[in-house]
Formats: C-alpha cells, sequence, structure tokens
C-alpha cells in the first residue's frame, strides 16, 4: 500500500516536473521528498534539494528543527569508576541543525553569515542554551561559562547522531541552478523541519528564497506502539505481555509440531 | 536488512538481534538455563540503551518461559503455594524495581548501578560455575554435611510464619520466601533477568526443594514476575521495546532447539566450564566499561531510548 502511493508520488512529481518548463512561475526550490515518514523499515534518509541561483552567487542552506529540554550529566571518576557527578537540562537549543554551504565558510562574507544564522562551529547555538541545574528544589540558571561545557556537549552527542551537521562545500552550484543532498539520520525527531536557503551575492547582499517545512512523522506500528507507549503506558504494557505469551505458546507448540515431523520424537524444551 | 524499533527510537539489523537471541538460545539450550542474565549485557554491547535492554529482555522472558511453565505445571511440577507466596515477594519487588530504576536513570546513574550489580551477579555465578565444574572434572566429589544444619539455615528456622509446602515436601518461614521472591523482583527490573540462577540454587540449596519441583516453580514465578516487571516497566520508564522482545525470542527459540540438541554431545562439566568461562569474559568487558574513560563525560541522563 505504502509503495504504491509512493509510486503514485513518484509519478506524479516526474508528471509536475515535466511541465515545469510549461509553468511560467516555477517555484525556485524543489525538495524531494517532501515529507519523510518513520515507519519499520527507516533506517535514515536523503532529501534531495534543487533550484535555480542567481550567476556567481553563494549558497547556504540551513535546516533546524525545534528541540526539547535535554537532560544530561557530567561523568566524572568515583572511587575508581566513572559515574554521573552532575546532571542538568539544556533547553532552547535546536533538536536537528543541519548547514550546506557551496564554498568554504570563510569565503563568505562574516557579515553574511551572521545575517543566515550559521558559522563553521556552531558558536550561535552555544549562545542559545539555557542550562538549569536543580539545588534543592530550586531551578538555578547556570551562567554562560558554566553552561558551555554542558552546551558542548549535547552539540557533540547530537553530531554523533548525525542530528547537526555543518557541511562546507556540499551545495553544488552549476549554471544558475544548485543542488544539495541533505542528511537526516534515523535519530531525526518528529516534527517539522524548517529548510531555509540563503543566497549571497558576490557584494555580499543576502537573500533569503521561500523557506520550506519538512514534515518528519511516524506511520504505521512506530507511530501506533509509540504514542500507545506514551499516551496509555498500562495499555502498552498489558499488550506487550499478551503478544510476548501469545507469540511464546506459538512458537513452543510450533517447533513441538517441527520436532515430530522431523525427528519422531517429542523434542527437546528450550529453556529448562 | 534494518528494523525502526518504536521504543528505542534507532533502527537495528534485524540479522544482529535474531542472532544475539540465537546465540543466548543455543547457550540456553546447551546449559538448561534461562539466559537473560546474558543477553542484556549483549544488548548493551550491540548499542541498545541499557534501560531499553533491560525492560525488553524482561519482555521477552515471558515469551520464553510461558510454554515451559505451562508443560511443568501439567506435569505437575509446580509448587503452587510456595509459587504464590514467592510471587508475592516477586511482584512487590518487580514494582521496586521499576521505580528504582526511574529514579536512578533521574539522577543519571542508573547505567553504572545496572553494570556494578552485573558484575556482582556475574562473578559470583561464573566464579561458583568454574570451581564447581573443574573440581567435578578432577574428580572431587564436594563433601556433603549431613546433619550439621549451616548458620543461614538455622536463623531461617527461627524466623515466624513457618509453613509446609507440601508439594516441595519442606517446611520454612513465609517471611524467608516472600524476601527472596523480593530480591529477585527487585534484579529482574534493574537488569532485565529472570533470576533463575538465584532462585535455583536457593529452591534447591538452602530449602531442600527437589530439583525438578525448583525448576517448575522458577519458571511459574518468572512468568509472573516478568509479566509484571514489564508493565511496571512500560508505567515507570516507557523502557519495553514489543519489537526487540519479539525479535529477540524469534532468535533465542531457534537457538535452543539446536542447543539442546548439540549439548548430547558434550560432557557437562566441559559445558559449564565453557558456560562459566562466557560469563566471566562479558563480566570482565563491563567492568572495562566501567573504568575506562568514556570518550564523552557528558551524557544524556537517561542514557537514550523511553521516555
Amino acid at each position: 500500500m505504502m509503495k504504491f502511493v509512493k509510486f503514485l508520488a513518484v509519478v506524479a512529481s516526474a508528471l509536475y516536473l515535466a511541465c515545469l518548463p510549461l509553468a511560467l512561475a516555477a517555484p525556485a526550490v524543489t525538495v524531494e521528498p517532501g515529507r519523510i515518514d518513520v515507519g519499520m523499515d527507516f533506517s535514515g534518509a536523503q532529501v534531495r534539494l534543487k533550484g535555480t541561483a542567481p550567476e556567481g552567487a553563494q549558497l547556504i542552506i540551513k535546516a533546524t528543527a525545534p528541540g526539547h529540554p535535554t537532560g544530561l550529566s557530567k561523568k566524572g571518576r568515583v572511587g575508581g569508576l566513572w559515574m554521573t557527578v552532575e546532571s542538568v537540562t539544556v533547553d532552547g537549543m535546536p533538536g536537528f541543525f543541519q548547514v550546506l554551504t557551496s564554498t568554504g565558510m570563510r569565503e563568505v562574507p562574516p557579515a553574511a553569515l551572521q545575517q543566515a544564522g550559521v558559522d563553521p562551529a556552531y558558536e550561535n547555538l552555544l549562545g542559545m542554551a539555557k542550562v538549569t541545574v536543580k539545588h534543592e528544589e530550586q531551578k538555578v540558571v547556570l551562567d554562560p561559562a558554566a553552561g558551555e561545557e554542558y552546551a558542548r556537549g549535547l552539540v557533540e552527542i547530537n553530531r554523533k547522531k548525525g542530528l547537526y551537521s555543518i557541511r562546507e562545500g556540499a551545495v553544488r552550484v552549476d549554471g544558475g541552478r544548485f543542488e544539495a543532498l541533505l542528511d537526516i539520520p534515523a535519530a531525526v525527531p518528529r516534527g517539522d523541519i524548517r529548510i531555509e536557503i540563503f543566497t549571497v551575492a558576490p557584494d555580499g547582499t543576502v537573500s533569503a528564497l521561500e523557506p520550506h517545512v519538512l514534515q518528519v512523522a511516524s506511520v504505521g506500528l512506530v507511530a501506533s506502539l509509540g504514542s500507545l507507549a506514551r499516551t496509555n503506558p498500562v495499555t502498552y504494557g498489558i499488550l506487550a505481555v499478551v503478544i510476548a505469551l501469545a507469540t511464546g505458546l506459538a512458537i513452543a507448540n510450533l517447533f513441538k509440531y517441527l520436532q515430530k515431523l522431523i525427528f519422531k520424537d517429542e523434542g527437546v524444551s528450550a529453556h529448562h | 536488512m534494518d528494523v525502526y524499533l518504536p521504543i528505542a527510537g534507532m533502527p537495528v539489523n534485524v540479522f544482529l538481534i535474531l542472532g544475539l537471541g540465537a546465540l543466548v538460545g543455543v547457550l540456553s539450550g546447551l546449559f538448561g538455563v534461562g539466559g537473560g542474565f546474558l543477553l542484556t549485557p549483549l544488548l548493551i554491547f550491540a548499542g541498545i540503551p541499557p534501560a531499553v535492554a533491560a525492560a525488553s529482555d524482561t519482555n521477552q522472558i515471558v515469551a520464553a518461559s510461558a510454554s515451559g511453565a505451562l508443560a511443568h505445571k501439567r506435569l505437575g511440577n509446580v509448587d503452587v503455594k510456595m509459587g504464590i507466596t514467592y510471587l508475592v515477594g516477586g511482584v512487590l519487588g518487580g514494582t521496586a524495581g521499576a521505580q528504582l530504576v526511574r529514579v536512578l536513570r533521574g539522577v543519571g546513574n542508573y547505567d553504572v548501578t545496572m553494570k556494578i550489580v552485573y558484575v556482582i551477579m556475574l562473578t559470583l555465578v561464573g566464579g561458583f560455575m568454574l570451581i564447581e565444574s573443574v573440581n567435578a572434572l578432577r574428580g572431587k566429589k564436594k563433601e556433603a554435611d549431613p546433619g550439621k544444619p549451616s548458620a543461614f539455615k538455622r536463623f531461617v528456622e527461627k524466623l515466624p510464619l513457618q509453613t509446609e509446602f507440601k508439594v516441595s515436601g519442606v517446611r520454612t518461614s513465609i517471611i524467608f520466601v516472600v524476601g527472596l521472591g523480593f530480591i529477585v523482583g527487585v534484579l529482574a527490573a534493574l537488569l532485565g533477568v529472570g533470576g533463575g540462577f538465584i532462585t535455583m540454587p536457593a529452591m534447591i540449596y538452602l530449602l531442600g526443594m527437589p530439583t525438578i519441583v525448583a525448576i517448575g516453580t522458577d519458571l511459574f514465578q518468572i512468568v509472573f514476575t516478568s509479566m509484571n516487571v514489564t508493565i511496571q516497566q512500560a508505567i515507570a520508564n516507557h523502557t519495553v521495546d514489543v519489537v526487540l522482545a519479539i525479535l529477540l525470542f524469534c532468535g533465542s527459540t531457534i537457538g535452543a532447539q539446536f542447543g539442546a540438541r548439540f549439548s548430547k554431545y558434550f560432557r557437562g562439566e566441559q559445558l559449564r566450564i565453557l558456560l562459566a568461562l562466557i560469563v566471566l569474559c562479558v563480566m570482565v568487558k563491563l567492568v572495562f566499561d566501567l573504568v575506562t574513560t568514556p570518550a564523552s563525560l557528558i551524557t544524556l541522563t537517561a542514557g537514550g531510548g523511553g521516555h
């Protein structure tokens, strides 16, 4: 069913693209696929961004999604073992942050980078972080200097998960057209990813193209089991138990039957 | 081929998970043990968040123990009175254990705590098995000490609420049985194990139950303890991944069939030495994880998966 829908989508978009030369008001940017479905077969995705860009312009593509307050722990050595020595909550950092540029960032005027809200080392994000620590049931906001270690830690965690990335030179520009691939990792948060595209003219003027929204949503079993586990954990727990009991008994009987068939004996009981 | 685990929130290789299940299944078929105490650490080594690994392993144990328990019940090997008394402790312990997991995850020390408890458990289990089977291979017999009850047995005999358990043919204190069940329940939640490695020796050596009744009664209590822990973990920690559990179960069932058939070709002591060495290897790897400097000192407090 999903395959068929995807096929239809592909056919529809192919037809649409074929008609593009006829359409006078062709959109400047296409995002393909237009949404990300996180189903049982999801292991990440690639999104192709294509569009027209003024001759000689540099491009900056920024894809972001809002984040949630995240609990972070600092490990320290306690009696030879690595344990948590401090726990904080970090808020204000994006859940997804990818920057793709057509050239090295050093070749882009700093004012243009600032306008686009990007930099080569996530410094912008560190400034957004609000780090709070609990002291005797009181939430205390750490000053930026003390909180920076945690903000950097979260950047590192998200970078390893592929949620944060900065790829200089990843936007291909050729004859007034550009193309780039956005890598969506398996850990992508559900919700909307906002894709902003900035062009930087040779004289340094920055103009933003129409932003796109890429929807990321759970589908199928991932959606139904995930939402049941969150909204009705008692029912989910009972369901997990019932599924386990039914599977356990059914497979045990199946094996007994197979053994009678193959080995002509009563078989061996698994687990004791 | 990858499958996306809905609760763990990550894709895993189906064959890796089936293979881990099968590996533990082969071992459990070979040795006649549950194997939950190996499966959780192996899942952690494979990159599953520890809390999800433990809770999903518990879910898997429900599937793995159900048919065995039913078969033993039919054969009359279950001391229902003993099992239910044990379960009073097991259910309380499992419920408390899931809350303990929640608190520990809140302060970011669940991973280290469960690994420490695992190291202790695996050292005891592996060490005992190794010593016992090396002695057996050398032809040494354990000197029995009949007639002289240990200090521990005398202590249990003094506890109030002494009761007759007719099917097992033993008389002991309800408090002792409930207490034992409680400890195993807590461990079931904390580690994702059935706890057979504690229940079995306790029932056979401390309570003096016949081995076959101990096996039947242990399986009986494991089914219900694991059912309770699964539900409690789903409520308190949102860490039960039923897709992961079913994959593990399928792997382990297939593995167990092979393991049980292979076991005919080996001597019992050799098998037990092998299992002891495997257990000790897993223990050493956990110790290594605990003492080596982590790649990053800042980590997610909840350890990933399930919120």
